[in-house]
């Protein structure tokens, strides 16, 4: 059982919290810079989630404002090739081309970015290529919320959709099919988002990383 | 299920003398103007359609539910009606339309007053603007969504000075959009 039974898991009657659900500092944290009187654009890569849009669009509801979607693994496999995804040699033009195909957004016109845990599904060069792009599109003292898995098994998982419950709780539950997943600890994560102002952890459980960083 | 609100619905829309008419009578009322219980049934009595093998390029506009099957290359303008793109259907361009549901394939940018609706396993590429999106986990989505409010329909104005006029049946607010709206979900799950 959760150390941190969240709010909404308890639900209306009570019923007990569910396996998946846990408080997410980080997301409440990201949630809160959001709450301004201006047009509000967020990304969000972990692909359409109806709680996810109900939240955002909610959040940020009214004229202006706008939420952006994209299954961040799926473009993935979309755009490269099957021998380039099985050798995993990807030439640099071949990444600059898909990050500009899945990030043309303007210079620091995002509000916020949720990425989840797809960057530790895509190989390391894709991944700090999309983080190096996130930094130029992310608005000056915005906030990115990244999960990261701190298993190094090296075996397979399934990624998260991660369902947002409400401001501070998370409903997490795996999506096959199984893909490669590269392992990060504390030290590869900071190095990743080197460039960025901030990075916060939050301590969480079952192994997962939860990851805030500011630009 | 659906045999429940089917007594509901009846008293909605006031038909003059047909609507006495006993149960078989009710059943072969002409049912443009009701909900269908299957796609077919839109298809073939609701609106128009849009077949498997035809590929039209241009833009398409008017006043009637319709049923892309096939593949449409150009803006399709449909504002006061329901927009469905089938399975096998493919929308290359934009769509303005009261209600737009995807099982198939949009490549462009979808404008719906009330609600966009993207179905499992169907793949919208393009910017949404409309009151209610709904996107179904299995669908691959990417693009923009902006939510609007909706304004209060003007027909709703036009009905209430003219309660007695009659009721073509295409027109899609003579009925309340939700019962017009939750049959035409059939294919779900």
């Amino acid at each position: 059982m959760s150390a941190l039974p969240s709010r909404a898991a308890a639900g209306p009657r009570g019923a007990a919290a569910a396996p998946d659900s846990r408080k997410s500092h980080g997301l409440q944290t990201l949630v809160g810079s959001l709450q301004a009187g201006r047009p509000l654009h967020v990304l969000d890569f972990g692909g359409p989630v109806q709680n996810n849009i109900d939240f955002i669009t909610d959040v940020v509801g009214g004229a202006g404002h706008s939420l952006y979607i994209d299954h961040l693994l799926r473009s993935y496999e979309y755009f490269f090739s099957a021998k380039e995804q099985e050798e995993g040699v990807f030439r640099p033009d071949r990444i600059e081309e898909f990050v500009a195909s899945v990030m043309d957004f303007p210079d620091q016109s995002a509000d916020a970015i949720l990425i989840w845990d797809r960057l530790q599904f895509l190989p390391p060069e894709v991944a700090e290529a999309i983080v190096a792009r996130l930094y130029r599109i992310l608005a000056s003292d915005a906030f990115l919320l990244a999960l990261f898995r701190t298993d190094s098994s090296g075996a397979d998982r399934a990624p998260y959709v991660c369902r947002i419950v409400d401001s501070q709780t998370l409903l997490l539950s795996e999506q096959p099919p199984a893909r490669r997943m590269q392992t990060f600890n504390p030290r590869t994560i900071q190095k990743l988002f080197q460039n960025y102002r901030e990075v916060k952890f939050f301590v969480s459980r079952e192994s997962l990383q939860e990851v805030l960083i500011r630009r | 299920m659906w045999n429940k609100p089917k007594k509901d619905d009846l008293p909605v829309r006031p038909e003059p003398a047909q609507a006495a008419a006993p149960s078989p009578a009710r059943e072969a009322i002409p049912t443009s103007a009701y909900p269908s219980r299957r796609p077919d049934e839109a298809v073939t009595r609701g609106g128009a359609l849009i077949g498997k093998s035809l590929i039209l390029a241009g833009k398409i506009s008017g006043r009637e539910d319709l049923v892309v099957d096939g593949r449409i290359e150009g803006d399709v303008d449909l504002p006061e009606n329901k927009l469905t793109v089938g399975a096998g259907g493919h929308v290359q361009g934009g769509i303005r339309a009261r209600e737009v549901v995807v099982y198939g394939t949009v490549h462009g940018n979808t404008e719906a007053v009330e609600k966009v609706e993207i179905k499992r396993n169907a793949r919208v590429l393009g910017d949404m603007r409309t009151a209610r999106p709904v996107i179904e986990e299995e669908a691959y989505f990417k693009g923009n969504i902006e939510t609007v409010r909706v304004e209060p329909p003007k027909t709703a104005v036009q009905r209430a000075a003219a309660p007695d006029a009659p009721q073509p049946p295409a027109l899609p607010n003579a009925a309340p959009a939700q019962i017009e709206a939750r049959p035409g979900e059939p294919r779900k799950g």
